[in-house]
């Protein structure tokens, strides 16, 4: 079953330098119990996207084109009420720095009671600690630190804790950003692992935003790799890692540091990622591309699907060839 | 040691914490953030060194030990055979001028007003060498070397007219310029895209080869280590828990910390081993490291010894120093008792 569909979207925002086109034309579809990887370096748009599936958008910020459809109904017409509702309780978002996620002068308690009863007025405070301690509990931690405040949690507990508020209201999909990326990476093996566990027992679905090829490759069923603002490539975890199509994929597979491979040397692409306040013509891979020819500078590729459930948006595999 | 361009013996920095004015008034004792606590090793002229621990483990305070940015509280470290604590006048200055520092954030390290030019050749005129003209055309050089090509094109630009990647450039340009021996790389590419980082990476490795550097690159990212290492350091806590070459250490991790490090790296292969070993619980605090192994609270394979005696760095194969009691005899009968 398809829980969330996304239909050509885009999104820009306006800045001093004029339009910056952060999101364009992505579609993609997610199913029940799903877990989705969008890799990109910083500035690909893979931020933005997800702020966008929660008509969160920053108000600079736009939904230019597209559709967006959860569980049946389309996100962006809804009014704000009803939005309300979806977020929390339908959808619900992890970010990157839990340390400035929480308030300080709240206890941890708290911040679970203002959540659960944003949503669902008509359970007591009581009831809403429970549930609380429920949560912490699957999350591997003492119903004992309700009572406590967030700087006397570290770093790890404090990312356990925001899950934990993304799962307090039982949410079908967790959009995770960057989850682990201010952790230490011991810490991060735990999240990681606490992420796998609940997607099995809670039935979630996930949308797990990174630039780290190596978490998608443990927690994720398909993987997205976005540059420039547009998914390039889309296929099950195995078919990225085990045959990439797309030049860019295959460039960033060999330029990651393995530290289980035998290899010793690094690959790597020159030039930096582009710049997206100024129209690009062709397609937006190809100034660093190692296969580029003519066609890539003037005509912006197509997305095709190449082998069953194996998409990509390149010349080299559109059949017209150089 | 020979061989060694720079030696730790025993240094340990503690910083004082603050007291507040009511722990002031009840004469509660100053206490300390044991940051570097008695670390001794040497690191060989000419060979990359890369130093991998978690944030808080010390790593960033020892790497500015070795530059002298910091005294040490107490031990030493020596630097072409001379105390650097103890070096004053022409000596120090010599030794300002041959070892180097490269930041991890290249915004901050750059002055936003100063075109990047300028601050490559800044440390020329620190240190009153040529002319002003002959600075420019040192840093045309410098600048070209580490990829700006032409460099006039880039030399009056300001850094925030520059890709993350190029002011990380800039930076090493300007390490560089003095033509240091010795050169410390603060992750040098933590702050960079991953699609830059191999950049830069390979850039800092050809240079150590071609200007015969000395490098400590200190890291969280065991990756790094595993790519550009000569000997490879971990750090826990404020302690060097294990050293060794590299192809020794990624084949023979002994350490439990470096163990469990080094499961816990996500691979980017979706049939990789998953198998892995997850330590419980988070870095202690520095104040009040725990008695005995510092690693003791949170390692899957403790006995009684380690809550009590501090292990020693030994040498337990050539050139493969652990600081675990799992290795000694007494260890080795403990751990048979308890299988």
């Amino acid at each position: 079953m398809t829980l969330l569909e996304v239909q050509e979207l885009s999104v820009s925002y306006r800045t001093l330098k004029g339009e910056l086109r952060a999101v364009q034309g992505v579609s993609f579809e997610l199913g029940e119990q799903e877990t989705l990887g969008i890799v990109g370096e910083s500035g690909c748009g893979k931020s933005t996207l997800g702020l966008a599936l929660l008509n969160l958008m920053p108000p600079q910020g736009r939904v230019t084109h597209g559709k967006i459809m959860l569980d049946g109904q389309d996100v962006l017409s809804l009014e704000k009420e009803e939005l309300r509702r979806v977020r929390g309780k339908m959808v619900s978002m992890i970010f990157q720095d839990p340390m400035t996620s929480l308030n300080p002068v709240k206890k941890i308690g708290d911040h679970f009671v203002e959540a659960i009863r944003a949503h669902t007025p008509d359970v007591g405070r009581d009831d809403a600690l429970k549930r609380a301690a429920v949560i912490l509990g699957q999350l591997g931690m003492s119903s004992d630190r309700l009572t406590d405040y967030p700087h006397q949690l570290s770093g790890g507990m404090k990312q356990r804790i925001m899950i934990g508020l993304g799962l307090a209201l039982d949410p079908k999909l967790l959009i995770a950003d960057e989850p682990t990326t201010a952790l230490d990476v011991v810490i991060e093996a735990q999240i990681l692992d606490l992420l796998r566990q609940l997607k099995g027992s809670l039935k979630l679905s996930m949308i797990l935003i990174t630039h780290n090829l190596g978490i998608v490759a443990e927690v994720a069923d398909k993987i997205a790799i976005m540059y420039g603002g547009e998914i390039f490539e889309l296929a099950e975890t195995r078919a990225i890692f085990k045959k990439p199509l797309f030049p860019y994929t295959q460039l960033l597979l060999k330029l990651v540091p393995n530290v289980a491979s035998e290899s010793t040397s690094l690959e790597w692409i020159p030039g930096s990622p582009p710049d997206l306040s100024t129209p690009i013509a062709g397609c937006k891979f190809s100034a660093r591309c190692p296969f580029v020819f003519d066609r890539c500078r003037t005509e912006r590729p197509a997305q095709r699907e190449v082998e069953p459930g194996h998409r990509v948006a390149c010349h080299l595999y559109d059949g017209g060839g150089r | 040691m020979m061989g060694d361009l720079l030696q730790f013996q025993e240094v340990k920095k503690y910083f004082p914490v603050k007291r507040s004015l009511v722990e002031g008034l009840f004469g509660v004792k100053p206490r300390h953030v044991r940051a570097v606590d008695g670390v001794t090793f040497g690191i060989q002229e000419g060979e990359v060194f890369v130093l991998v621990g978690e944030s808080g483990s010390g790593k960033t305070t020892l790497g500015k030990l070795g530059l002298r940015v910091y005294v040490p509280t107490s031990g030493r470290v020596v630097f072409d055979g001379k105390a650097i604590a103890e070096l004053k006048g022409d000596e120090l200055k010599e030794f300002k001028r041959s070892s180097q520092m490269v930041y991890q954030d290249p915004v901050a390290a750059l002055n936003p007003r100063v075109r990047v030019g300028d601050a490559v050749a800044e440390p020329l005129g620190f240190h009153g060498i040529g002319t002003k003209e002959e600075q420019r055309e040192k840093a045309f050089k410098m600048m070209k070397r580490v990829g700006f090509d032409p460099p006039e094109e880039f030399y009056s630009r300001f850094p925030h007219e520059l890709s993350g990647g190029q002011r990380q450039r800039v930076v090493i340009a300007r390490a560089l310029i003095l033509g240091p021996k010795f050169v410390v790389a603060d992750e040098p590419v933590a702050m960079l895209d991953v699609s830059i980082r191999a950049q830069i990476l390979k850039l800092l490795f050809d240079l150590k080869k071609e200007m015969s550097l000395t490098l400590l690159i200190i890291t969280h990212d065991i990756a790094i280590a595993k790519y550009f290492a000569d000997h490879v350091g971990i750090m826990y806590l404020g302690q060097l828990v294990e050293r060794a070459e590299r192809g020794e250490m990624f084949r023979n991790p002994m350490h439990p910390y470096t163990k469990a490090l080094f499961s816990s790296v996500p691979i980017p292969d979706p049939e990789a081993n998953k198998k892995r070993m997850i330590i419980k619980g988070e870095i202690p605090s520095a104040i009040t490291p725990p008695q005995g192994c510092r690693f003791h609270p949170r390692c899957p394979f403790v006995f009684d010894r380690c809550r009590t005696e501090e292990p020693a760095l030994v040498r337990r194969s050539e050139g493969h120093l652990v600081s675990c009691h799992l290795y000694d005899e007494a260890g080795r009968e403990a751990e048979k008792a308890a299988a």
